[in-house]
């Protein structure tokens, strides 16, 4: 666990969705601070473990990482996200074990995705009834009659894809 | 007695003809005693001669020799013209000259009738008349140019010269006369070709004359703008007036620049502003660098240019920001300067239509604090290295743009940059790419990051989150932020 708070303490998002980044995510990411309210690293090419330094992004309320090649267990410290509405981790079809029952302390979630991952094992009760009809454009970009919504974007926050909760058939429960 | 200046060794085609006479009279050769005589013809004069075989050979020799002998050569060729250099040599000619042309040449017979008959050419038998024919027509022969020591180069080609066989007033007066004949013969050939040449030149002027024509009425606006590339009078003196305004980077490009550019349309804008003696240096560099900002957008078709381009108002009353929400937080119309120094610090044009490609003057407003081009969807551009003049950023804005190109890494000397929204308008847009640049890890006031819809790829820079002042173990740096005020925009 690293002793040290980053510099980056005050930044509010990291938005690098939809690109061809690859590698793992930096331990140092735990610098990221209290005040990180999310992180999108969906669709690109990142691998190896999750660090579990994420857990110490306790400010994040978003935590997208879906359709990566990520590996392994998802670590018990992200039971620390105790302010996280939405944690989507499918397709990372090298994710497996079982999740750690400190999920159970995500009280805030309001989206939860596993789907297309090798992870087995009870989901907590608390994640299983998870809907998200969140919609990213309208979300963040607040669009108005002066900023229509693109059309022709993806829509992480409606996409099936992405928002999916987990059934048994996805995770061969 | 003229010493002949004429030589006929260098003249390729004049010497093949003369062989070809000789190829197509030799098939008349009459016998005469011992001698084969063969009946010749001057190309040049059309002066006919009958010649002994023998000597003619002798001559034709000459005229097949590189160079003609001198006294201090040997007779014999030492070397032979490569296939090559044959190859390269000019063929027989094809024409033959018309029978007006032949009519106009001067007979032969002519000459003799007035003179005690030394030209007649035709009844010469004798080794002297021969000679004597030979020089008159032009001719070689050896003993000819055995005297011409003066002539080492067979290229100085003169008018063939005749050359009295005696010193009697009746031989030299008819070598006179056959030098005037020549010469008129030689002034009218002259006449024909200048009136050649002159046909031809005139054919290319017209040639050139319908090409430009074209190039002005259907050539694409490159073409055009590089036959117009010139300067009006008026031109130069608004340039003139600029130069003890603009700063000099911004001056240098302005005769490379082509006059359809956004440049040359600030600078002709900028340079007839009735209020320019009193512009300092910034506020002209505001306005040329706003006005190219203008012209390179098509700034006419902006949703809002309210007053921009008007010469009646501060620029920092042009039109400024709109009223948008963007990332949970409502924008509204800002005023773009410093109140007091009247420096432009917020160059904010969100959805406002602009349409073409970002120019780089607008890295010239060095006080800027932030850029804002979120939702203009055909704005295109890249970020350049020269992003680095702006070291007061906080914020750069391409949301939803067109950008391309790479991240620059002088974006790690922006230390003040907290913003930075680079994505891009949907999956058809040009995109960002290359890869996220190690000296974003200096950006250590970094809030919001946005790269989304692009093609970056390589790794997050390790370093990126890391605290190059590590607290002690289990004592977190929280710091409690108060609202942050960013131009008249409040962070909460």
């Amino acid at each position: 666990m690293p002793s040290e708070i980053g510099y980056l303490h005050n930044l509010q998002f990291a938005y690098l969705y939809d690109n061809q980044l690859s590698g793992s995510i930096p331990t140092e990411i735990g610098g990221f601070g209290a005040n990180t309210v999310s992180l999108h690293f969906y669709n690109n090419r990142f691998n190896g473990m999750l660090p579990s330094e994420l857990g110490l992004v306790t400010g994040m309320t978003e935590l997208q990482l879906a359709n990566n090649t990520f590996e392994g267990r998802v670590p018990s410290e992200f039971g620390l996200l105790t302010n996280a509405y939405i944690l989507y981790l499918s397709h990372n079809r090298d994710l497996n074990g079982t999740l750690p029952t400190e999920l159970e302390q995500l009280t805030n979630i309001a989206g939860f995705d596993i789907s297309d991952t090798s992870i087995t094992g009870d989901v907590p009760s608390l994640l299983q009834d998870v809907q998200s009809s969140l919609s990213f454009e309208r979300y963040y970009f607040n669009c108005s009659k002066h900023y229509p919504c693109p059309e022709d974007k993806p829509n992480p926050g409606t996409n099936a894809q992405y928002a999916k909760v987990p059934d048994e058939g996805d995770n061969g429960f | 007695m003229g010493v002949p200046v004429e030589d006929e060794c260098k003249d390729k085609p004049k010497r093949s003809s003369v062989k070809e006479e000789v190829e197509q009279e030799r098939e008349q050769e009459q016998e005469q005693g011992d001698e084969v005589v063969v009946n010749c013809i001057d190309p040049d004069t059309m002066l006919s001669a009958k010649i002994p075989l023998q000597e003619l050979q002798q001559v034709q020799e000459c005229l097949d020799r590189k160079k003609c002998p001198s006294e201090d050569t040997t007779w014999f060729p030492t070397t032979y013209p490569s296939m090559t250099e044959i190859s390269r040599m000019p063929l027989p000619p094809t024409t033959y000259p018309s029978m007006t042309e032949i009519s106009r040449m001067p007979l032969p017979g002519a000459f003799p009738q007035e003179g005690p008959g030394l030209l007649d050419l035709s009844s010469s038998t004798n080794a002297s008349s021969l000679q004597r024919s030979l020089i008159a027509s032009g001719a070689h022969r050896p003993d000819v140019h055995s005297r011409m020591s003066s002539m080492s180069d067979c290229n100085d080609l003169n008018l063939p010269q005749a050359v009295a066989i005696s010193e009697s007033p009746e031989d030299l007066e008819m070598a006179s006369r056959v030098d005037n004949k020549r010469h008129n013969l030689a002034a009218e050939r002259k006449k024909s070709n200048a009136s050649f040449v002159l046909f031809c030149v005139s054919t290319l002027v017209l040639v050139a004359a319908l090409t430009l024509i074209l190039t002005f009425t259907m050539a694409p606006d490159e073409m055009r703008d590089a036959t117009e590339n010139q300067f009006t009078l008026e031109q130069t003196q608004g340039f003139q007036r600029l130069e003890s305004l603009l700063p000099q980077e911004l001056l240098e490009p302005f005769w490379q620049e082509r006059p359809s550019s956004a440049q040359r349309q600030a600078y002709d804008w900028l340079s007839h502003d009735p209020h320019l003696d009193t512009l300092t240096e910034m506020r002209a560099t505001q306005r040329y660098a706003l006005a190219t900002l203008f012209f390179a957008t098509q700034g006419s078709a902006w949703n809002d240019n309210d007053h921009w381009l008007s010469y009646d108002y501060h620029e920092c009353d042009w039109h400024s920001g709109d009223e948008f929400t963007v990332f949970f937080e409502s924008h509204t119309m800002i005023y773009p300067c410093n109140n007091e120094t009247g420096a432009y610090e917020r160059l904010w044009l969100p959805n406002n239509n602009l349409n073409g490609t970002l120019p780089d003057e607008v890295y010239s407003l060095s006080h800027l604090q932030s850029m804002e081009f979120i939702w203009n969807g055909d704005l295109l551009g890249t970020i350049t290295p020269k992003i680095q003049q702006l070291t007061n950023l906080e914020m750069l804005s391409f949301g939803l743009c067109q950008m391309k190109g790479t991240i620059p890494s002088e974006i790690g000397l922006l230390a003040q940059l907290r913003i930075f929204y680079l994505t891009t308008v949907d999956a058809n847009s040009s995109k960002i790419h290359g890869n996220l640049p190690a000296e974003l890890t200096n950006l250590r006031n970094l809030e919001q990051i946005t790269f989304a819809y692009n093609d970056i790829s390589g790794t997050i820079p390790t370093g990126l989150g890391a605290d190059d002042e590590p607290q002690s173990a289990g004592i977190p740096k929280y710091e409690v932020d108060g609202p942050l005020a960013f131009g008249d925009r409040v962070f909460t």
